[in-house]
């Protein structure tokens, strides 16, 4: 991991703009934070870290590629938000949100897509092929899911909490 | 270099360790060394405690604590304020959508002294050297308010997933995880405020939860002694004059324990400092925490060394455990 280039945050901040406009300074603001970025293959890892955990990170005698709270990657330029930025964020796109019924959230977890039924509220910007953010009834975030034309499977996981069962370790 | 202590084992005693399943010299040491063999034994043969952290980054505790508790869980207050034990479960404490979101993590009470005699403040620069799964490096994330850095350290990378998916789930941005023996510590060019070495140890203070700890042999402490040396000694190269190290090991062997920092204080520029008074005024099962040993099989060791201390299961209701607390001697 690294700081970003200033064409780097730039590229990135356009990103995350694309889901909210000053989404990228707001969370940086919020949480006194910084970017970090890890070119992989083609794409930028990203992380958010301390102030503190960055200069270590600058001044390192070797690489520490898992800095920081990750964030997702960016791919052809366009933001592919982690589960642990989705907690961060989705309460600021809430018109990005589907909110389930509280009995499709175990089936949620278990990584099963999901019928439109199961979707007690969906936020105003919600749309077939795009990628959302997944709540409980409460609001509290549970993963990301894509929705679907197809009514039997709308709501397609992306990432859900159950991955730190399944193969967090 | 530390030499296992060898303490025979009478014929009853022999007897009495071949029916629990324990190897004689383990009980024969701890008869030697610590109060009350039968009700070490007895606690060591039921299930342990199980406790939980709230995890203040990612939730409100109270509103965690209540949530839990209408899911049908029944939670005691423990000494510790962020540690609860948990008395009744309608199901697996690791399964609930509050743990998946990071609102409290499984951790034994004793585990949790360890960061508390650390006492990582905000800003620092702190590391952990051998820090997987994560317990104590998230405890040690919630006392800096995800600031300062954390290094935290594993070589395994199994294990080093784990500790990354850990702390990813807790919301904790402000640690790096490097997948390297501890001992790549000394290589970091930025000294350390404060390091903790909760070292690999033969975890004697575990057999409520691993029984195969029954039948260690001799040998087994001197090889974990030596790599407990070998963290030490990184641990106090990679650490800034005046900074705290705290010891760590979840064992009852004295040669991982007061020998351990006897070693220490006459090889390292260390001294032991008394616990922080959140911990000697501790009461666990309203007992204060066992001081550690100065006499270990005739051998008399630094007076200084009863400001460690132990848990043992049969005093104070969770898992064994000894922590020492140095300070590394000004340049």
């Amino acid at each position: 991991m690294r700081r970003p280039t200033h064409q780097e945050h730039a590229q990135v901040a356009a990103a995350f703009d694309a889901w909210t406009p000053g989404l990228l300074g707001r969370l940086e603001t919020v949480h006194a934070a910084v970017l970090l970025v890890d070119e992989n293959r083609g794409r930028l890892d990203l992380a958010l870290a301390s102030a503190e955990l960055a200069a270590d990170v600058e001044a390192a005698p070797w690489d520490m590629p898992h800095a920081g709270l990750p964030l997702g990657r960016l791919v052809d330029e366009a933001w592919r938000p982690s589960l642990e930025a989705a907690a961060l964020v989705a309460g600021w796109l809430a018109d990005r949100v589907l909110t389930l019924r509280s009995e499709a959230v175990q089936p949620f977890l278990y990584g099963r897509a999901l019928r439109l039924r199961d979707v007690a509220r969906q936020g105003p910007r919600t749309a077939i092929g795009h990628v959302h953010f997944v709540t409980d009834p409460q609001g509290r975030v549970l993963g990301l899911a894509r929705r679907t034309g197809d009514e039997a499977q709308a709501v397609q996981p992306v990432a859900d909490l159950g991955w730190y069962l399944r193969e967090g370790g | 270099m530390v030499e296992p202590i060898r303490v025979p084992a009478s014929p009853s005693l022999r007897r009495w360790a071949d029916a629990h399943g324990y190897s004689n010299e383990i009980l024969a040491r701890w008869e030697r060394f610590y109060p009350d063999l039968v009700g070490l034994v007895h606690a060591l043969e039921t299930p342990p405690p199980r406790h939980l952290r709230l995890n203040a980054l990612k939730a409100d505790p109270d509103a965690t604590l209540a949530t839990l508790r209408a899911k049908g869980f029944r939670l005691a207050p423990t000494a510790l304020a962020a540690c609860w034990r948990i008395e009744e479960a309608p199901f697996a404490p690791g399964a609930t959508e509050e743990y998946l979101m990071g609102h409290y993590h499984l951790q034994d009470l004793s585990a949790q002294l360890a960061v508390e005699a650390l006492d990582p403040r905000p800003g620092e620069r702190v590391l952990d050297l051998a820090a997987a799964p994560g317990g104590k490096t998230i405890q040690a994330a919630q006392a800096m308010r995800n600031t300062g850095s954390l290094h935290a350290f594993d070589p395994d990378t199994r294990r080093a997933q784990g500790l990354r998916s850990n702390l990813a789930r807790c919301g904790v941005r402000n640690a790096a995880v490097h997948v390297r023996d501890g001992q790549a510590a000394r290589d970091l060019d930025r000294p350390a405020h404060r390091v903790l070495v909760d070292a690999p140890c033969t975890g004697e203070g575990v057999i409520q939860r691993d029984p195969t700890r029954k039948r260690l042999h001799l040998g087994e402490y001197a090889a974990c002694a030596r790599t407990q040396r070998e963290l030490l000694h990184a641990a106090t190269a990679a650490l800034a004059p005046g900074g705290v190290l705290v010891y760590s090991t979840c064992t009852l062997a004295p040669e991982e324990n007061e020998l351990q920092v006897a070693d220490a204080l006459q090889t390292l520029p260390l001294r032991l400092e008394p616990l922080p008074t959140t911990l000697t005024d501790l009461r666990l099962d309203g007992r204060p925490l066992l001081p550690g040993l100065t006499d270990v099989a005739g051998t008399h060791l630094p007076p200084e060394i009863r400001h460690t201390a132990h848990t043992l299961p049969h005093l104070h209701g969770c898992l064994g455990f000894y922590l020492a607390r140095f300070r590394k001697e000004d340049a």
